[in-house]
Protein backbone atom coordinates (compact mmCIF):
# COMPACT_ATOMS: atom_id res chain seq x y z
CA UNK A 1 0.00 0.00 0.00
CA UNK A 2 2.97 2.09 1.05
CA UNK A 3 4.17 2.46 -2.97
CA UNK A 4 0.91 2.98 -4.18
CA UNK A 5 -0.28 5.67 -1.65
CA UNK A 6 3.22 7.51 -2.98
CA UNK A 7 2.59 6.87 -6.48
CA UNK A 8 -1.40 8.68 -5.63
CA UNK A 9 -0.03 11.46 -3.69
CA UNK A 10 2.97 12.55 -6.32
CA UNK A 11 0.18 12.40 -8.81
CA UNK A 12 -2.11 14.22 -7.06
CA UNK A 13 -0.09 17.11 -6.72
CA UNK A 14 1.55 16.93 -9.82
CA UNK A 15 -2.01 17.24 -11.77
CA UNK A 16 -4.25 20.58 -12.28
CA UNK A 17 -7.30 18.62 -10.99
CA UNK A 18 -6.76 19.26 -7.53
CA UNK A 19 -5.67 22.73 -8.00
CA UNK A 20 -9.08 23.38 -10.04
CA UNK A 21 -11.11 21.64 -7.17
CA UNK A 22 -10.30 23.93 -4.64
CA UNK A 23 -10.32 26.75 -6.74
CA UNK A 24 -14.06 25.64 -7.16
CA UNK A 25 -14.21 25.27 -3.26
CA UNK A 26 -13.12 28.50 -2.49
CA UNK A 27 -15.41 30.73 -4.57
CA UNK A 28 -18.31 28.97 -2.61
CA UNK A 29 -18.77 30.85 0.12
CA UNK A 30 -18.37 34.28 -1.40
CA UNK A 31 -20.34 32.81 -4.88
CA UNK A 32 -23.23 31.60 -2.54
CA UNK A 33 -22.87 35.11 -0.40
CA UNK A 34 -23.48 37.20 -3.25
CA UNK A 35 -26.28 34.86 -5.00
CA UNK A 36 -28.30 34.70 -1.44
CA UNK A 37 -28.20 38.62 -1.02
CA UNK A 38 -25.07 39.84 0.49
CA UNK A 39 -26.04 41.36 4.17
CA UNK A 40 -24.25 42.87 6.40
CA UNK A 41 -23.57 40.20 8.64
CA UNK A 42 -21.90 37.66 6.89
CA UNK A 43 -19.93 35.40 8.88
CA UNK A 44 -16.44 34.17 7.66
CA UNK A 45 -15.76 31.69 10.05
CA UNK A 46 -19.45 30.70 10.33
CA UNK A 47 -18.59 29.56 6.82
CA UNK A 48 -16.85 26.68 7.56
CA UNK A 49 -19.31 24.99 9.69
CA UNK A 50 -22.44 26.36 7.02
CA UNK A 51 -24.98 24.94 5.25
CA UNK A 52 -22.95 24.93 2.21
CA UNK A 53 -20.05 23.58 3.96
CA UNK A 54 -21.30 20.41 3.31
CA UNK A 55 -20.94 20.62 -0.57
CA UNK A 56 -17.70 20.29 0.03
CA UNK A 57 -18.34 16.16 0.68
CA UNK A 58 -19.64 16.24 -3.27
CA UNK A 59 -16.88 18.34 -4.64
CA UNK A 60 -14.49 15.91 -2.89
CA UNK A 61 -16.59 12.71 -4.21
CA UNK A 62 -16.69 14.64 -8.03
CA UNK A 63 -12.74 14.84 -7.81
CA UNK A 64 -12.43 11.19 -6.83
CA UNK A 65 -14.42 9.91 -9.22
CA UNK A 66 -12.46 11.40 -11.86
CA UNK A 67 -9.24 10.68 -9.92
CA UNK A 68 -10.20 6.50 -10.08
CA UNK A 69 -11.97 6.76 -13.48
CA UNK A 70 -8.70 8.01 -15.51
CA UNK A 71 -6.92 5.49 -13.99
CA UNK A 72 -8.92 3.22 -15.73
CA UNK A 73 -9.79 5.17 -18.45
CA UNK A 74 -6.00 6.23 -19.55
CA UNK A 75 -5.29 2.20 -19.11
CA UNK A 76 -2.94 3.49 -16.05
CA UNK A 77 -5.00 0.92 -14.23
CA UNK A 78 -2.87 -1.84 -16.07
CA UNK A 79 0.08 -1.27 -15.05
CA UNK A 80 -0.63 -1.13 -11.45
CA UNK A 81 -2.85 -4.16 -11.45
CA UNK A 82 -0.30 -6.06 -13.41
CA UNK A 83 2.00 -5.85 -10.45
CA UNK A 84 -0.41 -8.09 -8.39
CA UNK A 85 -0.68 -5.40 -5.51
CA UNK A 86 -3.28 -6.39 -2.77
CA UNK A 87 -6.78 -4.48 -3.85
CA UNK A 88 -7.20 -3.36 -0.49
CA UNK A 89 -4.31 -1.81 -0.41
CA UNK A 90 -5.26 -0.23 -4.16
CA UNK A 91 -8.34 0.98 -2.29
CA UNK A 92 -6.90 1.99 0.94
CA UNK A 93 -4.55 4.36 -1.38
CA UNK A 94 -6.99 5.79 -3.20
CA UNK A 95 -8.89 6.57 0.04
CA UNK A 96 -6.37 8.22 2.11
CA UNK A 97 -5.34 10.60 -1.18
CA UNK A 98 -9.10 11.23 -1.38
CA UNK A 99 -9.36 12.29 2.14
CA UNK A 100 -6.34 13.92 1.64
CA UNK A 101 -7.32 15.85 -1.41
CA UNK A 102 -10.88 16.15 0.46
CA UNK A 103 -9.04 18.21 3.51
CA UNK A 104 -7.11 20.21 0.69
CA UNK A 105 -10.54 20.96 -1.18
CA UNK A 106 -11.88 21.80 2.75
CA UNK A 107 -8.69 24.78 3.41
CA UNK A 108 -9.84 25.67 -0.03
CA UNK A 109 -13.05 26.40 0.70
CA UNK A 110 -12.22 28.07 4.38
CA UNK A 111 -9.79 30.49 2.75
CA UNK A 112 -12.39 31.52 0.16
CA UNK A 113 -14.47 32.41 2.97
CA UNK A 114 -12.18 33.98 5.13
CA UNK A 115 -10.16 36.39 2.01
CA UNK A 116 -13.83 36.82 0.87
CA UNK A 117 -14.41 37.91 4.80
CA UNK A 118 -11.81 40.29 4.63
CA UNK A 119 -12.55 42.31 1.23
CA UNK A 120 -15.47 42.54 2.37
CA UNK A 121 -14.69 43.87 5.95
CA UNK A 122 -17.03 40.86 7.19
CA UNK A 123 -17.88 39.58 10.53
CA UNK A 124 -15.48 37.11 12.24
CA UNK A 125 -17.73 36.25 14.57
CA UNK A 126 -17.87 32.84 15.35
CA UNK A 127 -15.27 31.53 17.72
CA UNK A 128 -12.20 30.24 16.25
CA UNK A 129 -11.97 27.29 18.34
CA UNK A 130 -15.81 26.07 17.05
CA UNK A 131 -14.10 26.89 13.15
CA UNK A 132 -11.40 24.91 13.79
CA UNK A 133 -13.82 22.22 15.51
CA UNK A 134 -15.80 22.05 12.25
CA UNK A 135 -12.89 22.09 10.18
CA UNK A 136 -11.26 19.29 12.25
CA UNK A 137 -14.96 17.14 12.22
CA UNK A 138 -14.97 17.77 8.23
CA UNK A 139 -11.82 16.30 7.87
CA UNK A 140 -11.99 13.35 10.06
CA UNK A 141 -15.31 13.11 7.88
CA UNK A 142 -13.60 13.03 4.73
CA UNK A 143 -12.19 9.51 5.36
CA UNK A 144 -15.15 7.93 5.83
CA UNK A 145 -16.89 9.27 2.96
CA UNK A 146 -13.58 8.94 1.17
CA UNK A 147 -14.24 5.11 1.59
CA UNK A 148 -17.70 5.06 0.36
CA UNK A 149 -16.53 7.26 -2.83
CA UNK A 150 -14.00 4.51 -3.88
CA UNK A 151 -16.57 2.02 -3.14
CA UNK A 152 -18.59 3.79 -6.06
CA UNK A 153 -15.73 4.62 -8.22
CA UNK A 154 -14.00 0.80 -8.26
CA UNK A 155 -17.86 -0.52 -9.22
CA UNK A 156 -18.11 2.28 -12.26
CA UNK A 157 -14.48 2.17 -13.22
CA UNK A 158 -13.80 3.82 -16.58
CA UNK A 159 -17.24 5.21 -16.74
CA UNK A 160 -16.15 8.49 -14.80
CA UNK A 161 -20.15 10.22 -14.94
CA UNK A 162 -21.51 7.06 -13.80
CA UNK A 163 -19.36 7.08 -10.70
CA UNK A 164 -20.40 11.23 -10.43
CA UNK A 165 -23.88 10.77 -10.21
CA UNK A 166 -23.28 7.71 -8.48
CA UNK A 167 -21.25 9.61 -5.79
CA UNK A 168 -23.57 12.38 -5.89
CA UNK A 169 -26.80 10.08 -4.98
CA UNK A 170 -24.47 8.30 -2.06
CA UNK A 171 -23.52 11.77 -0.77
CA UNK A 172 -27.61 13.31 -0.51
CA UNK A 173 -28.93 10.34 1.20
CA UNK A 174 -25.42 11.18 3.89
CA UNK A 175 -26.92 14.69 3.87
CA UNK A 176 -28.47 14.36 7.54
CA UNK A 177 -24.85 13.07 8.91
CA UNK A 178 -23.18 16.07 7.47
CA UNK A 179 -26.04 18.68 8.65
CA UNK A 180 -24.26 17.04 12.20
CA UNK A 181 -21.09 18.29 11.69
CA UNK A 182 -22.60 22.25 11.66
CA UNK A 183 -21.77 24.17 14.58
CA UNK A 184 -19.84 21.15 15.87
CA UNK A 185 -18.77 21.04 19.33
CA UNK A 186 -15.41 19.35 20.21
CA UNK A 187 -17.07 16.02 20.90
CA UNK A 188 -18.48 16.29 17.17
CA UNK A 189 -15.63 16.53 16.15
CA UNK A 190 -14.22 13.26 18.20
CA UNK A 191 -16.75 11.31 16.80
CA UNK A 192 -16.21 12.40 13.70
CA UNK A 193 -12.36 12.01 13.34
CA UNK A 194 -13.59 8.11 14.65
CA UNK A 195 -15.89 7.69 12.15
CA UNK A 196 -13.29 8.29 9.67
CA UNK A 197 -10.86 5.90 11.29
CA UNK A 198 -13.98 3.63 11.06
CA UNK A 199 -13.92 4.20 7.34
CA UNK A 200 -10.10 3.86 6.83
CA UNK A 201 -10.55 -0.32 8.00
CA UNK A 202 -13.54 -1.17 6.26
CA UNK A 203 -14.07 0.32 3.13
CA UNK A 204 -10.69 -0.92 1.55
CA UNK A 205 -11.94 -4.36 2.05
CA UNK A 206 -15.11 -3.49 0.62
CA UNK A 207 -13.76 -1.94 -2.58
CA UNK A 208 -11.36 -4.82 -2.77
CA UNK A 209 -14.50 -7.10 -3.17
CA UNK A 210 -15.69 -5.15 -5.67
CA UNK A 211 -12.64 -5.24 -7.72
CA UNK A 212 -12.00 -9.20 -7.39
CA UNK A 213 -15.14 -9.81 -8.73
CA UNK A 214 -14.28 -7.46 -11.70
CA UNK A 215 -11.39 -7.94 -14.47
CA UNK A 216 -9.16 -4.50 -14.30
CA UNK A 217 -9.92 -4.18 -18.02
CA UNK A 218 -12.67 -5.67 -20.06
CA UNK B 1 12.50 -23.94 -17.13
CA UNK B 2 9.78 -22.14 -19.00
CA UNK B 3 9.40 -18.73 -18.79
CA UNK B 4 6.12 -18.95 -18.97
CA UNK B 5 4.06 -22.22 -19.26
CA UNK B 6 0.00 -22.59 -19.87
CA UNK B 7 -2.16 -25.49 -19.32
CA UNK B 8 -5.24 -26.03 -20.26
CA UNK B 9 -5.61 -22.07 -20.26
CA UNK B 10 -9.18 -20.82 -21.12
CA UNK B 11 -11.14 -17.61 -21.00
CA UNK B 12 -14.86 -16.94 -22.24
CA UNK B 13 -17.12 -14.23 -22.51
CA UNK B 14 -20.41 -14.82 -22.83
CA UNK B 15 -20.40 -18.09 -24.07
CA UNK B 16 -17.86 -17.45 -26.58
CA UNK B 17 -13.97 -18.54 -26.10
CA UNK B 18 -11.52 -16.52 -26.90
CA UNK B 19 -9.09 -18.70 -25.50
CA UNK B 20 -9.65 -22.63 -25.68
CA UNK B 21 -7.80 -25.02 -23.59
CA UNK B 22 -4.48 -23.11 -24.43
CA UNK B 23 -1.17 -24.77 -23.51
CA UNK B 24 2.07 -22.71 -24.05
CA UNK B 25 5.84 -22.52 -23.28
CA UNK B 26 7.96 -20.01 -23.35
CA UNK B 27 11.57 -20.99 -22.97
CA UNK B 28 13.54 -18.88 -20.74
CA UNK B 29 15.87 -16.42 -22.61
CA UNK B 30 13.79 -16.91 -25.69
CA UNK B 31 11.98 -14.53 -27.60
CA UNK B 32 8.67 -15.98 -28.61
CA UNK B 33 6.82 -14.72 -31.19
CA UNK B 34 3.39 -14.73 -30.87
CA UNK B 35 0.94 -15.33 -33.63
CA UNK B 36 -2.11 -14.97 -34.90
CA UNK B 37 -5.35 -13.18 -36.73
CA UNK B 38 -7.21 -9.91 -34.95
CA UNK B 39 -9.47 -12.00 -32.65
CA UNK B 40 -7.36 -14.86 -31.94
CA UNK B 41 -6.57 -14.61 -28.50
CA UNK B 42 -3.65 -12.86 -28.32
CA UNK B 43 -4.05 -10.18 -26.06
CA UNK B 44 -6.38 -11.88 -23.91
CA UNK B 45 -3.72 -14.66 -23.49
CA UNK B 46 -0.82 -12.10 -22.47
CA UNK B 47 -3.70 -10.45 -20.35
CA UNK B 48 -4.47 -13.66 -18.42
CA UNK B 49 -0.49 -14.29 -18.33
CA UNK B 50 0.14 -11.09 -16.74
CA UNK B 51 -2.82 -10.94 -14.31
CA UNK B 52 -5.46 -8.31 -16.07
CA UNK B 53 -7.82 -10.83 -16.27
CA UNK B 54 -9.06 -13.61 -14.60
CA UNK B 55 -8.81 -17.18 -16.55
CA UNK B 56 -11.87 -19.30 -16.43
CA UNK B 57 -9.93 -22.44 -16.03
CA UNK B 58 -6.60 -23.66 -16.41
CA UNK B 59 -3.05 -22.21 -14.78
CA UNK B 60 -0.29 -20.12 -15.19
CA UNK B 61 3.11 -20.87 -14.54
CA UNK B 62 6.31 -18.60 -14.46
CA UNK B 63 9.92 -19.74 -13.91
CA UNK B 64 7.67 -22.80 -12.32
CA UNK B 65 5.36 -20.60 -9.49
CA UNK B 66 1.40 -19.23 -9.87
CA UNK B 67 1.80 -16.10 -11.93
CA UNK B 68 -0.12 -14.61 -8.96
CA UNK B 69 2.92 -14.57 -6.89
CA UNK B 70 3.76 -10.71 -5.87
CA UNK B 71 7.30 -10.93 -5.50
CA UNK B 72 7.46 -12.61 -9.25
CA UNK B 73 5.26 -9.79 -10.33
CA UNK B 74 8.00 -7.05 -10.05
CA UNK B 75 10.01 -8.74 -12.35
CA UNK B 76 7.61 -8.74 -14.71
CA UNK B 77 7.82 -5.78 -17.87
CA UNK B 78 4.05 -5.31 -19.07
CA UNK B 79 2.79 -3.03 -22.64
CA UNK B 80 -0.70 -4.40 -23.68
CA UNK B 81 -2.17 -2.33 -26.20
CA UNK B 82 -1.83 1.53 -25.15
CA UNK B 83 1.18 2.84 -22.41
CA UNK B 84 -1.33 3.60 -19.76
CA UNK B 85 -0.08 7.40 -19.72
CA UNK B 86 -2.18 10.18 -18.44
CA UNK B 87 -2.46 12.51 -21.10
CA UNK B 88 -1.50 15.86 -19.56
CA UNK B 89 1.36 14.71 -17.67
CA UNK B 90 4.50 14.72 -18.34
CA UNK B 91 6.58 12.01 -19.26
CA UNK B 92 9.09 11.97 -16.79
CA UNK B 93 6.18 12.15 -14.04
CA UNK B 94 4.46 9.23 -15.63
CA UNK B 95 7.55 7.40 -15.34
CA UNK B 96 8.09 8.31 -11.91
CA UNK B 97 4.33 7.24 -10.65
CA UNK B 98 5.56 3.57 -11.89
CA UNK B 99 8.72 4.07 -10.44
CA UNK B 100 6.85 4.64 -7.01
CA UNK B 101 4.43 2.14 -7.64
CA UNK B 102 6.90 -0.02 -7.84
CA UNK B 103 9.15 0.49 -4.65
CA UNK B 104 11.89 1.09 -6.89
CA UNK B 105 14.95 2.22 -4.89
CA UNK B 106 16.53 4.60 -7.20
CA UNK B 107 13.32 6.20 -8.71
CA UNK B 108 14.80 9.03 -10.43
CA UNK B 109 18.26 7.26 -12.22
CA UNK B 110 16.00 4.14 -13.45
CA UNK B 111 13.56 6.17 -14.85
CA UNK B 112 16.67 8.25 -16.60
CA UNK B 113 17.94 4.92 -17.50
CA UNK B 114 14.58 3.73 -19.55
CA UNK B 115 14.28 6.73 -21.37
CA UNK B 116 17.63 6.46 -22.09
CA UNK B 117 17.57 2.78 -23.23
CA UNK B 118 14.61 3.73 -26.07
CA UNK B 119 16.00 6.98 -27.09
CA UNK B 120 13.79 9.19 -25.01
CA UNK B 121 16.36 11.60 -23.09
CA UNK B 122 15.53 14.45 -24.70
CA UNK B 123 11.52 14.37 -24.43
CA UNK B 124 11.41 13.69 -20.76
CA UNK B 125 9.53 16.88 -19.98
CA UNK B 126 7.20 16.53 -22.88
CA UNK B 127 3.34 16.00 -21.55
CA UNK B 128 1.93 12.68 -23.29
CA UNK B 129 -0.32 13.92 -25.26
CA UNK B 130 1.76 15.88 -27.58
CA UNK B 131 3.97 12.72 -28.20
CA UNK B 132 3.19 11.10 -31.69
CA UNK B 133 2.36 7.50 -31.67
CA UNK B 134 5.31 6.26 -32.22
CA UNK B 135 6.90 7.98 -29.06
CA UNK B 136 4.05 6.80 -26.86
CA UNK B 137 4.89 3.42 -28.01
CA UNK B 138 7.97 3.57 -26.58
CA UNK B 139 7.17 5.59 -23.53
CA UNK B 140 5.36 2.54 -22.78
CA UNK B 141 8.28 0.31 -24.03
CA UNK B 142 10.22 2.18 -21.15
CA UNK B 143 7.56 1.58 -18.69
CA UNK B 144 7.35 -1.79 -19.26
CA UNK B 145 11.64 -1.69 -18.63
CA UNK B 146 11.47 -0.28 -15.29
CA UNK B 147 12.70 -2.45 -12.68
CA UNK B 148 15.04 -4.33 -14.96
CA UNK B 149 12.41 -7.13 -15.18
CA UNK B 150 13.78 -10.55 -16.11
CA UNK B 151 10.62 -11.57 -18.49
CA UNK B 152 9.01 -9.02 -20.76
CA UNK B 153 5.22 -9.28 -22.02
CA UNK B 154 4.72 -7.19 -24.88
CA UNK B 155 1.10 -6.76 -27.44
CA UNK B 156 2.04 -5.11 -30.30
CA UNK B 157 5.04 -2.86 -29.34
CA UNK B 158 5.57 -1.84 -32.97
CA UNK B 159 2.52 -0.37 -34.38
CA UNK B 160 2.83 2.64 -35.35
CA UNK B 161 6.27 2.86 -34.90
CA UNK B 162 8.08 4.20 -38.64
CA UNK B 163 11.02 2.38 -39.97
CA UNK B 164 13.42 4.04 -37.38
CA UNK B 165 10.94 3.27 -34.29
CA UNK B 166 10.78 -0.56 -35.15
CA UNK B 167 14.80 -0.50 -35.92
CA UNK B 168 14.90 0.91 -32.34
CA UNK B 169 12.87 -1.27 -30.71
CA UNK B 170 14.14 -3.99 -32.29
CA UNK B 171 17.83 -2.83 -31.25
CA UNK B 172 16.54 -2.53 -27.78
CA UNK B 173 14.71 -6.27 -27.76
CA UNK B 174 17.97 -7.80 -28.97
CA UNK B 175 19.86 -6.16 -26.98
CA UNK B 176 18.29 -7.11 -23.55
CA UNK B 177 17.72 -11.10 -24.71
CA UNK B 178 21.44 -11.26 -25.47
CA UNK B 179 22.80 -9.05 -23.09
CA UNK B 180 20.84 -9.64 -20.06
CA UNK B 181 19.23 -12.52 -20.60
CA UNK B 182 15.74 -11.28 -20.68
CA UNK B 183 12.79 -13.15 -21.96
CA UNK B 184 10.66 -11.85 -24.36
CA UNK B 185 6.67 -12.70 -25.22
CA UNK B 186 5.88 -10.36 -28.18
CA UNK B 187 3.00 -10.57 -30.36
CA UNK B 188 2.94 -8.49 -33.47
CA UNK B 189 1.12 -8.31 -36.88
CA UNK B 190 4.37 -7.24 -38.35
CA UNK B 191 6.11 -10.42 -39.73
CA UNK B 192 9.00 -9.45 -41.00
CA UNK B 193 9.94 -7.60 -37.83
CA UNK B 194 9.39 -10.63 -35.64
CA UNK B 195 11.44 -12.73 -38.48
CA UNK B 196 14.07 -10.42 -37.76
CA UNK B 197 14.19 -11.34 -33.95
CA UNK B 198 12.31 -14.31 -32.58
CA UNK B 199 14.12 -17.30 -31.62
CA UNK B 200 10.41 -19.53 -31.16
CA UNK B 201 7.03 -18.82 -32.06
CA UNK B 202 3.47 -20.01 -30.86
CA UNK B 203 0.70 -19.75 -33.67
CA UNK B 204 -2.66 -19.21 -32.23
CA UNK B 205 -5.99 -19.52 -34.12
CA UNK B 206 -9.80 -18.75 -32.05
CA UNK B 207 -8.14 -19.41 -29.51
CA UNK B 208 -6.61 -22.80 -29.43
CA UNK B 209 -2.53 -23.27 -30.16
CA UNK B 210 -2.08 -24.84 -33.41
CA UNK B 211 1.91 -24.70 -33.39
CA UNK B 212 4.65 -24.02 -30.70
CA UNK B 213 8.32 -24.00 -33.13
CA UNK B 214 12.10 -23.07 -32.71
CA UNK B 215 12.67 -20.50 -35.58
CA UNK B 216 15.60 -23.22 -36.75
CA UNK B 217 13.20 -25.84 -36.99
CA UNK B 218 10.79 -23.68 -38.59
CA UNK B 219 13.37 -23.68 -41.43
CA UNK B 220 13.68 -27.46 -41.26
CA UNK B 221 10.46 -28.42 -41.41
CA UNK B 222 9.18 -26.46 -44.29
CA UNK B 223 12.83 -26.39 -46.16
CA UNK B 224 14.94 -24.00 -47.47
CA UNK B 225 14.70 -23.56 -51.32
CA UNK B 226 16.24 -22.92 -54.40
CA UNK B 227 14.57 -20.29 -57.02
CA UNK B 228 15.80 -20.45 -60.21
CA UNK B 229 15.26 -18.26 -63.49
CA UNK B 230 16.10 -20.26 -66.88
CA UNK B 231 15.52 -20.22 -70.86
CA UNK B 232 13.44 -22.46 -70.66
CA UNK B 233 11.07 -22.75 -67.03
CA UNK B 234 8.68 -25.19 -68.80
CA UNK B 235 10.72 -27.83 -69.67
CA UNK B 236 13.11 -26.95 -66.70
CA UNK B 237 9.92 -28.25 -65.07
CA UNK B 238 9.52 -31.27 -66.60
CA UNK B 239 13.45 -32.29 -66.40
CA UNK B 240 13.58 -31.59 -62.29
CA UNK B 241 10.48 -32.71 -61.11
CA UNK B 242 11.44 -36.18 -61.11
CA UNK B 243 13.74 -35.34 -58.63
CA UNK B 244 13.10 -32.58 -56.49
CA UNK B 245 10.28 -31.26 -55.29
CA UNK B 246 9.37 -28.67 -57.62
CA UNK B 247 6.84 -25.21 -58.03
CA UNK B 248 6.57 -23.13 -61.01
CA UNK B 249 6.11 -19.47 -60.07
CA UNK B 250 3.13 -17.12 -60.81
CA UNK B 251 5.88 -14.56 -61.79
CA UNK B 252 8.44 -17.01 -63.65
CA UNK B 253 11.02 -19.28 -62.68
CA UNK B 254 11.04 -22.29 -60.10
CA UNK B 255 10.68 -22.81 -56.78
CA UNK B 256 13.49 -26.58 -56.04
CA UNK B 257 12.66 -28.22 -52.66
CA UNK B 258 15.94 -30.77 -51.25
CA UNK B 259 18.66 -29.43 -53.34
CA UNK B 260 21.93 -30.06 -51.47
CA UNK B 261 23.96 -28.85 -54.78
CA UNK B 262 23.40 -26.20 -57.13
CA UNK B 263 25.86 -27.34 -59.62
CA UNK B 264 24.37 -30.68 -60.03
CA UNK B 265 21.56 -28.33 -60.93
CA UNK B 266 22.62 -26.36 -63.28
CA UNK B 267 25.29 -28.74 -65.19
CA UNK B 268 22.26 -31.68 -65.66
CA UNK B 269 19.48 -28.67 -66.99
CA UNK B 270 22.64 -27.09 -69.61
CA UNK B 271 22.80 -31.06 -70.78
CA UNK B 272 19.31 -31.24 -71.65
CA UNK B 273 19.43 -27.75 -73.47
CA UNK B 274 18.14 -25.41 -70.76
CA UNK B 275 20.84 -22.57 -69.23
CA UNK B 276 20.50 -21.09 -66.53
CA UNK B 277 19.66 -17.75 -66.25
CA UNK B 278 19.28 -17.12 -61.89
CA UNK B 279 19.61 -19.12 -59.12
CA UNK B 280 19.20 -18.06 -55.41
CA UNK B 281 18.91 -20.34 -52.59
CA UNK B 282 16.03 -18.94 -49.92
CA UNK B 283 15.11 -19.14 -46.43
CA UNK B 284 11.16 -19.52 -46.38
CA UNK B 285 9.53 -16.83 -44.60
CA UNK B 286 8.00 -16.24 -41.75
CA UNK B 287 4.53 -14.80 -43.55
CA UNK B 288 4.64 -17.82 -45.62
CA UNK B 289 5.26 -20.48 -42.56
CA UNK B 290 2.12 -18.55 -41.34
CA UNK B 291 -0.04 -18.86 -43.68
CA UNK B 292 0.39 -22.50 -44.13
CA UNK B 293 -0.32 -23.15 -40.59
CA UNK B 294 -2.59 -20.74 -40.26
CA UNK B 295 -4.81 -22.78 -43.45
CA UNK B 296 -4.86 -26.35 -41.55
CA UNK B 297 -6.35 -27.45 -38.35
CA UNK B 298 -3.68 -29.16 -35.85
CA UNK B 299 -3.90 -28.20 -32.69
CA UNK B 300 -1.45 -28.63 -30.02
Amino acid sequence: MNALLRRDIYRLFRTPLLYLFMLCAAVIPGSMSVMTGFEPGYDAWGQVSGLFSAGIFAIAGVFLAFFIGNDYKSGAVKNIFSLFPKKRGYAAAKLITGAVAGIMILLGYVLGAEVFGVFTGADFTSGLFDMLCAVVAKAGMMFLFSGIYVCVAALFRNKVWFSVFGILAVTMLFIPALLITLGTPLIMAGLSIAAGVIGLFVFPGIAALIMKRLDALA
Amino acid sequence: MYAIETHELTKTFRGTRAVNALNMHVPEGAIYGFLGENGSGKSTTEKMITGLMNPKSGSIKLYGKPHTDPKLRAEIGVLIEAPGCFPKMTVYDDLMMQAYAMNLRNPKQEVERVLKLVRMGGSAGRKFRECSLGMKQRIGLAKALLGRPKLLVLDEPINGLDADGMRIVRETLTYLNQEEGVTILVSSHILSELDKIATHYGIIKRGKLLREIKASQMSEESGDYVAIKTSDDRRAFELLSCNFETHPQKDGGIRLYGVDDNARVTSYLYQNGVTVGEMVNRRISLEEYYTRTISAKEAV
